[in-house]
């Protein structure tokens, strides 16, 4: 046999590309077609983008530059952003929603997490709706029905995820209850709502609602709204848990009464603690779903950022540059969905069961 | 060696135990009676019912009929059967550590959460105990960095720190790698040596012979015969017992 008295030395990076991009004729064929389209598309999106846009705020100049017009960003940012609301009180959104950001940033700090972070963002939600309704401290009311935008969003998903987490705890330990009247309602609940399309959740919460309680238990529209959100994300949210709970080996239950650890101490110690680290993944993936959800309150005339989207599209003039403003939308979500994918990730790794 | 005065006050008895899992008679009237300090051997074939009787005794497993008495409090889902369990300590197979908590947080989870000792008291006494298994220099590590024979000493050791006066041992070497299997069975020996009372259901004869008061062998539910492990290995009495002998003893 032949000696080998070293590790093969690794390729280098630009030879590594030569020899996995244009290995044979067929290969290098096909390699050259993408990287064309590559470049023609590249090429067509910054002349579009840049060398021919416009970032004045005005039609006429944006008519006569032929590319992107970012003016109309300039023209309707306000409104996409911040929708609705009175204008001469935008300061109030825009507060509301750095307390809420900072907030829930400090709390998603591990040493944090427990009571500490529970408050944080329980003040950050009050400080948000005072804020926002007004009435008090001398701030002038402004209806919920002129909440909307970025602000509204974020309010309605960081309710949808903090309220559909917990709840969607306890459905999942109902599941596995040993109460059977019990265990058919969470059964029934998760079947029910995963069955139904959110939009019809919402506008029976919206339409149906109303009509069916008593006048004194009319909730407010936008807190009707938010609670369907947060059932929908729950009935989710149980079932991810629920896969959790069930790749617990029996072994560590056993452990724990054998060291006479209550059911309570039992549940809180060991079962959810390993059960939420392993569901790190699927969750994140259900709050990115949970904040795109959150779109479809547009269609019962609730503006969040794609209902706001629609009324700046309004504006005859303007309706023309509605890629610029989708591309904004867009990017905002996508930042969302990034931050909470990238904060996933680094839980999962701070929290690996080595 | 405890003997006769110590079994006048046995610290558990079982008396006539009876389980069943669904038509399978898991069980089928068992007695027995451990005193303070001995130290009781479990062997025979697999799915004799070994483990089920002593998951019996701290609660794993509840029963039909018969009654297990552990320091003169009966064993079932009262509340002082729960009070009185805190007594009894057990080593699992798959040793069970809870992977999320490093291996001294493993050890001080049952004393603060059970027993309300200040975290200080318990993570004082944790390390004593690390240090009686000798795996102190590894009490920042997860159970998942060390090898079989390690969380199985830290699984001893998490067991210890409830103070029990009963200590199970369900196959606690059958899940290890050959040569972690003396690690183990040395830092029982050194328990038994400091007197405690300990029910151990292995396949390993060496230990049986060497630690155990008596042996106790069972086959389909039933205990077929207790002895000292003298008579037991040398002079078995039941027929079963000594095919059972010549085939696990022949390798």
């Amino acid at each position: 046999m032949a000696e080998m008295l070293h590790p093969p030395m690794p390729m280098s990076m630009p030879r590594r590309l030569w020899t996995t991009l244009f290995s044979d004729a067929g290969t290098a064929l096909v390699s050259m077609l993408i990287l064309a389209l590559m470049v023609y598309a590249g090429v067509n999106a910054l002349r579009w983008g840049v060398f021919e846009s416009e970032t004045l705020g005005d039609v006429t100049a944006c008519r006569a530059a032929g590319g992107a017009c970012w003016g109309a960003l300039v023209e309707k940012g306000r409104l996409i952003l911040l929708g609705r609301y009175p204008s001469t009180e935008q300061w109030r959104p825009i507060a509301g929603t750095l307390i809420l950001l900072v907030c829930l940033g400090i709390s998603a700090l591990p040493q944090n997490f427990g009571r500490r972070g529970v408050v944080l963002v329980a003040f950050a939600l009050v400080c948000f709706g005072v804020l926002l309704r007004g009435g008090v401290f001398g701030l002038t009311p402004v209806d919920t029905d002129l909440w909307s935008g970025l602000p509204l969003t974020l309010l309605l998903s960081v309710v949808a995820c903090l309220f559909g987490m917990p709840i969607g705890i306890l459905i999942a330990l109902a599941r596995r209850s040993k109460l059977p009247v019990l265990r058919w309602l969470a059964t029934g609940y998760v079947e029910l709502v995963r069955g139904l399309p959110l939009i019809t959740l919402l506008f029976f919460g919206a339409f149906v609602l109303p009509i069916l309680l008593p006048p004194a238990w009319r909730l407010d529209p936008m807190l009707r709204i938010a609670v369907c959100v947060v059932l929908f994300a729950a009935a989710y949210q149980a079932e991810v848990v629920r896969a959790g709970l069930q790749a617990i080996p029996a072994g560590q239950l056993e452990a724990a009464h054998a060291l006479s650890l209550s059911k309570w101490q039992t549940l809180t110690r060991i079962v959810l603690p390993q059960a939420l680290r392993t569901t790190i993944p699927p969750t994140a993936s259900l709050l990115i779903g949970t904040v795109k959800d959150t779109s479809l309150v547009a269609i019962v005339n609730v503006y969040d950022l794609t209902g706001t989207l629609r009324l700046a599209q309004g504006d005859a003039q303007w309706r023309p540059y509605f890629p610029e403003m989708y591309l904004m939308v867009s990017a905002i979500y996508l930042a969302i969905g990034l931050s909470i994918a990238s904060y996933g990730r680094y839980l999962e790794r701070r929290y690996a069961l080595k | 060696m405890p003997s006769n005065e110590s079994k006048a006050t046995p610290l558990l008895t079982i008396d006539g135990l009876h389980k069943w899992f669904g038509a399978f008679h898991a069980l089928d009237d068992c007695s027995l009676s451990v005193g303070r300090g001995e130290k009781i051997v479990i062997c025979g074939p697999s799915g004799s019912g070994k483990s089920t009787l002593i998951r019996c005794i701290n609660r794993i497993e509840s029963y039909d009929a018969g009654s297990i008495v552990f320091n003169d409090v009966t064993i079932d889902d009262s509340r002082s059967a729960t009070q009185a369990r805190k007594g009894i300590g057990m080593v699992f197979q798959q040793f069970n550590l809870f992977p999320h908590l490093s291996v001294l947080d493993n050890v001080i989870l049952a004393p603060t959460l059970v027993k309300k000792e200040s975290h200080q008291v318990a993570r004082e006494q944790a390390m004593k105990l690390l240090e009686r298994v000798r795996i102190a220099d590894q009490k920042d590590k997860m159970p998942g960095q060390l090898s079989g024979g390690q969380q199985q000493r830290v699984a001893i050791a998490r067991a210890l720190a409830m103070r029990p006066q009963l200590l199970l041992f369900d196959e606690p070497t059958s899940a290890l790698d050959p040569e972690m299997v003396g690690e183990v069975l040395d830092t029982m020996q050194d328990l038994a040596r400091d007197g405690m009372t300990m029910i151990v259901v292995t396949h390993e004869m060496g230990f049986a012979r060497q630690v155990a008061d008596r042996v106790v062998f069972m086959e389909a539910g039933r205990i077929l015969e207790i002895q000292p492990p003298k008579i037991f290995f040398d002079q078995p009495q039941s027929e079963r017992t000594r095919a059972f002998l010549s085939k696990i003893l022949t390798h």
